[in-house]
């Protein structure tokens, strides 16, 4: 009992994290069908400038430290997300997709080595340490740590929610998925919401990358190839193009994956995710909550 | 005999209502006509019947086969040829190369052959070669076979069009628009080849056109849709003076 | 036509005084010099055998790597646990890639075909982390002491060797590829990648020729790997990373996606760069990554000088196959 409400808080951290990036992952793919390989590495990089800011503000209360981090780190991914799209992928949107998805590996190294070149290859040490205390959850320990991460995705992913359904942004978003030259057509900039789909798809990977920072303490310039492979696979199996989807798959593929860990044994834990994604495209290739498109021709 | 038979066919696309419980019959070696105004499912009940959208309701039935939820390469190989509307050639490809695709149902060499150049492969290479420039005569374009298709001039796209269509030997030719942009004596050229398509080749013809002198001139069979219902199918003469034919031609031209 | 059975002499003539000269090379070079053109070739092998999948037929591979390790780990456990001969190993490699190629590809292919890539990234890393845990392809530290083979009598040991084995497994190669290209098959793989709907309403059977395509791919890399098993003697899972598999892409699209000469020489240009630039050795996946983006902005076609033929670029309906949507 204790040690699997342990595995189970373990889980939702993780989850939270799949679910953030694959929420960007989700939300590119459903308007320009482009698999975006360099999402995870923006995800790395929100966590190395959540690791300078915390290293530039090591006297500050953690707290405040920790906040500033956060916001800075998730406004600054948001914009290298804006960047990447102005620079990388505008000019192509009307070339191949074997262009687009070639560009995007491109994007993807780019970004790796870079910061790789520039802050070295080895693991940096986060210049803060999360409290350990917490409280006892029918009988399993968990931390305020813990429950501070899964609430703000949670919020991160209420909040989104919430603008897709409110704004015309989330109409137009669907509409240019549809047809983007009708959508243009009617007066709707096309440009300004694809590069608004990705500054709110890196926000998220971004603040992502902090938490998981903070969370297990070490970062690295590789740390978002795997992540980022496990969050396409979460929103393959929630449905891809589906926001809602893109959660659940996040929290599903956490859960799956840390107790298939617990059962076979730790170092098969990244298999798991490529499993499930074969298995899923295998026997349900809409995912659990995508739609199927008879749009042909 | 009934060559192609559509039993009460229906498509959605969400809320809307593409083809709603459409019900005809084209007989064997007969050239038929599609027209309707803009919107009112003729291609997409080309789409249906070539495999490329899957219908919500309903049954395609071809030389008496039931071809419904086929993929569009397997109703292909039963006989079942078509056009595009908005032609859809490999461009980069040679003209020959370009009718040579339409020769693949009927050839067989595979990777070992193309490996070891085996003399059947050859034999069969240089047989579909031979069809190929066939079809390409049948439709006069037998002295551009080594052009690419994109630098060709329009209306010799539309003929490689249908040249590569005729070159599957089907028993049906589906012509989505093949009239649209050509010129008057283009126009008359293509009733000619539409008539020897259907005599010399002894390939049944469906055409969607908007032209309905060309329609009245060669078709014998003509099914006139409207907000994808079937408002009235018979011979042209009759058809085209139908008072609900006429009615959504001019409510479309009072509104365009 | 004087002006071009000129310039096909001339060709002609230029790649039989190349392979004259790489037949000759040996005499001259030194043994650091032959490693390097081993390599070379082997990756001339390697990036043909993806031009399959990416160049004809239009679909990305990420995980080319892993079909390499299938083959090098077939004859490695093969030869060093059961003692069977190198040329037995082969078919068995070829058929392992085979019958993998079609269990990944299948399901991916049935689907959006951009799928592939990132399920073919996936089984890579599948392949990689199974070889690092299973103690049969012997856990990190891989399998060594794999046999030098004998080839019809003839035992393969020094360099010299092998250069002349991956010359001519090279050659032989490319020989192949240039019949599959001008094949039935080929011209299949070539209307697809085209326009997808046009190449189905003749009859062809998309998925069926895409799976072909990624198989044939699969099968070349495993057999690469079996030369690669036998020729370093001693092999482990980090030679298979994504890495790899990236190296190999961009030996296809650096040269021209899809054609022949350009493939060769895309092999030549990522085996050889970085010999001449070792000092700047940590910026080289970097520069790799700038080079794909800018590549793909400025010459998708490659950098071989184009000839009548273009990289479907009609919008994304090239690959997507629909056009307005």
């Amino acid at each position: 009992m204790n040690v699997w409400g342990e595995q189970l808080m373990n889980a939702l951290v993780i989850g939270s994290f799949y679910s953030l990036i694959a929420l960007g992952y989700s939300m590119v793919y459903g308007i320009i069908q482009l698999l975006n390989f360099a999402h995870g590495d923006v995800y790395m990089v929100g966590a190395f400038v959540g690791y300078g800011v915390l290293s530039a503000m090591s006297g500050a209360p953690l707290f405040v430290g920790l906040g500033a981090a956060f916001l800075f780190a998730s406004l600054a991914t948001g914009l290298l997300g804006l960047g990447v799209e102005r620079i990388a992928y505008r000019p192509l949107l009307q070339s191949s997709r074997l262009v687009m998805l070639i560009t995007a590996i491109g994007v993807s190294l780019v970004l790796e080595n870079g910061v790789m070149l520039a802050l070295g290859p080895s693991f940096r040490v986060m210049p803060v340490e999360l409290p350990r205390s917490g409280l006892s959850l029918f009988g399993a320990d968990v931390t305020y740590a813990q429950l501070a991460i899964i609430a703000t995705s949670v919020g991160l992913m209420l909040l989104l929610d919430a603008f897709v359904r409110r704004t015309l942004y989330g109409k137009a978003m669907r509409a240019i998925a549809v047809n983007p030259t009708a959508t243009a057509l009617m007066g709707i900039p096309v440009h300004r919401v694809i590069a608004l789909t990705f500054f709110i798809g890196s926000f998220l990977a971004g603040s992502a990358g902090v938490l998981a920072g903070v969370y297990y303490g070490k970062i690295n310039f590789m740390m978002g190839f795997i992540v980022g492979l496990k969050a396409f696979t979460a929103s393959v199996l929630g449905g891809i193009g589906s926001l809602p989807g893109a959660m659940l798959g996040g929290y599903l593929l956490g859960f799956l994956e840390t107790f298939g860990a617990a059962a076979l044994g730790g170092e098969w834990k990244d298999v798991f995710a490529f499993v499930i994604l074969i298995l899923i495209l295998t026997l349900k290739p809409t995912g659990l909550l995508g739609r199927t498109g008879t749009e042909r021709v | 005999m009934m060559l192609l038979e559509v039993e009460r066919l229906s498509l959605r696309f969400g809320g809307l209502e593409v083809i709603r419980d459409l019900s005809f019959a084209v007989p064997a070696g007969t050239i038929a006509s599609f027209i309707g105004p803009n919107g009112a499912g003729k291609t997409s009940l080309f789409n249906l019947i070539t495999g490329f959208y899957r219908p919500t309701a309903g049954e395609i039935r071809f030389a008496g086969e039931r071809i419904t939820g086929l993929p569009p390469s397997a109703v292909a190989r039963r006989g079942l040829a078509r056009t595009f509307q908005n032609i859809r050639l490999f461009k980069t490809l040679s003209a020959l190369e370009n009718v040579l695709s339409a020769l693949h149902p009927r050839t067989r060499s595979g990777v070992f052959a193309a490996l070891f150049r085996t003399p059947g492969m050859r034999r069969e290479e240089a047989w579909a070669r031979e069809e190929a420039r066939r079809a390409l005569a049948f439709v006069g374009l037998q002295d551009v076979a080594d052009r690419s298709a994109g630098t060709l001039p329009y209306g010799h796209r539309r003929l490689l069009e249908i040249a590569r269509a005729i070159a599957l030997r089907p028993k049906l030719l589906l012509l989505d628009e093949p009239a649209a942009g050509l010129n008057p004596a283009e126009k008359a050229a293509l009733a000619d080849l539409i008539r020897r398509i259907r005599d010399e080749l002894e390939i049944g013809v469906i055409l969607i056109e908007h032209d309905m002198r060309l329609v009245a001139n060669v078709s014998e069979h003509v099914v006139a849709l409207s907000y994808g219902e079937k408002i009235a199918e018979g011979p042209p003469a009759d058809v085209l003076r139908h008072p609900k034919v006429v009615e959504a031609y001019l409510g479309e031209e009072a509104v365009g | 036509m004087t002006a071009t059975s000129f310039r096909a002499r001339a060709s002609q003539g230029a790649t039989a005084g190349l392979l004259l000269a790489l037949f000759l090379f040996p005499r001259v070079a030194s043994n650091y010099w032959l490693d390097v053109f081993t390599s070379a070739f082997f990756y001339v092998i390697l990036a043909l055998g993806l031009n399959v999948v990416v160049g004809f037929a239009g679909l990305l591979d990420l995980g080319y790597a892993a079909f390499f390790a299938i083959g090098a780990y077939t004859t490695g456990i093969l030869t060093t646990v059961y003692h069977v001969p190198f040329l037995l190993t082969v078919p068995a490699a070829a058929a392992l890639a085979a019958l993998s190629g079609v269990v990944i590809g299948a399901p991916a292919l049935r689907l959006r075909s951009d799928y592939l890539a990132i399920v073919t990234l996936g089984f890579g890393e599948i392949i990689r982390i199974t070889a690092k845990n299973l103690t049969l392809t012997g856990s990190a530290s891989g399998i060594y002491g794999i046999p030098r083979p004998t080839v019809f009598g003839h035992a393969l040991k020094t360099q010299q060797d092998f250069y002349y084995l991956l010359l001519i497994l090279a050659i032989v190669t490319y020989l192949a590829m240039r019949r599959l290209e001008h094949s039935r098959v080929g011209r299949a793989w070539k209307y697809i990648r085209e326009d997808e709907d046009a190449a189905a309403a003749m009859g062809i059977d998309p998925f069926r020729y895409k799976l072909l395509a990624f198989v044939v791919g699969a099968v070349v890399g495993g057999l690469a790997g079996t030369v690669f098993a036998v020729r370093m003697t001693a092999i482990a899972p980090e030679s298979f990373g994504f890495m790899q598999s990236v190296l190999i892409l961009l030996a296809v699209i650096l040269g021209g996606l899809g054609r022949l000469p350009g493939v060769v020489l895309g092999a030549f240009l990522i085996v050889l760069l970085p010999e001449a630039m070792r000092e700047f050795a940590s910026w080289r996946y970097f520069l790799f990554g700038a080079l794909l983006i800018a590549m793909m902005h400025f010459r998708p076609e490659g950098l071989w000088p184009a000839g009548r033929r273009k990289m479907p670029q009609s919008g994304r309906a090239a690959l997507n196959g629909g056009d307005g949507r």
